[in-house]
């Protein structure tokens, strides 16, 4: 016993393992609990992430222009596509704009302010990605000074990416959905089904083999089908109602038999971004 | 015009290395779409790389690379994470060990590679396993292996020999 604590190096060594450990489950228990970063290391993050801002400008410019390149070659035939949905889409958007009002109208005669449906966006660039890959996090330029809040919900181009986890005064940082295991991640989504009646139920994992959301613990799967569009069901948390997340790829039960998953193919591309918009709901927090 | 010779601007010059290498990580990281496939999850390490060539150079074995690892694994930990003790630990424990083992690692590409290579591999493994500890790793060892650490390393093998002459050349003359 003496012998041990004699050793200098060997007490050292443990305790510079029992400091991490520390360290580590100290800041992982105060980020979970707190809205914001301490001030310190907010200040530490703004610093970098202003820095970050202006050396990730250039790279951005280039690989938009490189993005630009290959959607020059595609334009012929996406052109032929899109003019076959371009009158389609007038008609929908007329139908939207007067659906919009007459909702509208309803709601004030019926004196309901906001529902969870209402919500606006803030634009953003990312800055950065974390190189850590239990930690697939997005570094986008906007932090609570545009009015970022913890766990709003963040969309691309055509559907939901993931949630802030952390905000700071300029910058913020987005957990996507497809991080494994992550516990940001459980987004109560809802299946829009034909006959109305929509299943409920919570993104629970991501398959990574097949690149799919895991709809789990779904009692009943009844008038669901493969193509049905999954839409976030506003229940808890900050995220509205009706922001898309994909469409159902298959049905899968259980080892028991007694719940079923549902899979669904993400709207979005989850590996390729440069912009994104955080959804923030008009209707305060329950 | 700045005397480039000077101590103080080779000390820039080495501090705006650090940085860019810094920022390229989380940089490439974002802007590469193909190291962000679910099978296919690269990291870019240049930080680390920077940081084993320098400290593969430091022949006094100066306590200042130390503290600036040591500074730039709490930003790195503060900046990418939010959790503190993944690159606080890697970088300032990276050039300790480095320090120990230089006089048997000649000045080659090989030998230096080869280091590399190591401490790059520990890295990931600790970064692995405090994913584990934390419950937000994928338990299995086999996923963890071919779809992030062999990619890691072969990514971040390809940019050493990218980097690696050009580097040494600036290396030598700060060092």
């Amino acid at each position: 016993m003496r012998n041990f604590f004699s050793n200098k190096k060997l007490i050292i060594i443990m305790v510079v393992v029992i400091a991490t450990f520390g360290l580590i489950s100290a800041s992982v228990t105060l980020s979970n609990k707190r809205d914001q970063p301490a001030f310190i290391h907010q200040v530490g993050n703004d610093t970098i992430g202003i820095v970050g801002d202006v050396v990730a400008y250039p790279v951005n410019g280039i690989k938009n222009i490189g993005n630009n390149v290959t959607s020059l070659f595609n334009t012929y035939q996406e052109n032929r596509r899109l003019k076959t949905r371009i009158d389609d889409l007038a008609q929908t958007k007329a139908q939207n704009g007067t659906l919009k009002k007459e909702n509208h109208a309803l709601k004030k005669q019926v004196k309901l302010n906001k529902t969870l449906t209402d919500y606006h966006k803030l634009s953003a660039s990312v800055i950065s990605r974390s190189p850590n890959e239990w930690q697939d996090y997005l570094i986008i330029n906007r932090g609570s000074l545009s009015g970022i809040k913890k766990n709003m919900p963040v969309v691309s181009e055509s559907g939901l990416i993931g949630r802030v986890v952390e905000v700071n005064k300029t910058n913020s940082k987005v957990s996507l959905i497809s991080t494994d295991k992550s516990l940001s991640n459980k987004f109560a989504v809802e299946v829009l089904k034909k006959d109305g009646n929509d299943a409920s139920g919570i993104i629970g994992s991501y398959d990574k083999n097949d690149n799919m959301l895991v709809m789990t613990n779904v009692t009943s799967t009844t008038g669901v089908k493969k193509g049905q569009q999954v839409v976030t069901s506003g229940l808890g948390g900050l995220t509205p109602r009706g922001l898309f997340v994909g469409t159902v790829a298959h049905i899968k039960k259980d080892d028991y038999g007694l719940v079923s998953s549902i899979y669904i193919k993400p709207a979005t591309d989850l590996n390729n971004f440069t912009v994104v918009t955080v959804i923030s709901r008009d209707v305060e927090d329950d | 015009m700045i005397n480039l010779k000077s101590n103080t601007s080779k000390y820039i010059v080495q501090v705006g290395l650090l940085l860019v290498a810094f920022f390229c990580d989380g940089l490439i990281k974002g802007v590469v779409p193909v190291f962000n496939l679910p099978s296919f999850k690269a990291s870019p390490q240049f930080l680390l790389l920077i940081l084993v060539m320098m400290s593969l150079r430091d022949a006094q074995n100066t306590r200042q690379l130390f503290w600036e690892s040591l500074i730039l694994g709490v930003l790195y930990d503060s900046y990418y994470s939010h959790v503190f003790g993944l690159y606080t630990i890697i970088f300032p424990l990276t050039l300790l060990i480095i320090q120990r083992i230089r006089f048997y690692v000649p000045e080659t590409f090989i030998f230096e590679w080869s280091t590399y290579f190591i401490v790059l591999t520990l890295a990931i493994v600790y970064l692995y396993l405090i994913g584990i500890f934390l419950s937000l790793a994928s338990t299995d060892v086999a996923v963890f292996v071919v779809n992030w650490l062999a990619p890691t390393l072969l990514v971040n093998s390809l940019f050493f020999v990218i980097l690696y002459f050009p580097l040494a050349k600036l290396l030598n003359w700060l060092i």
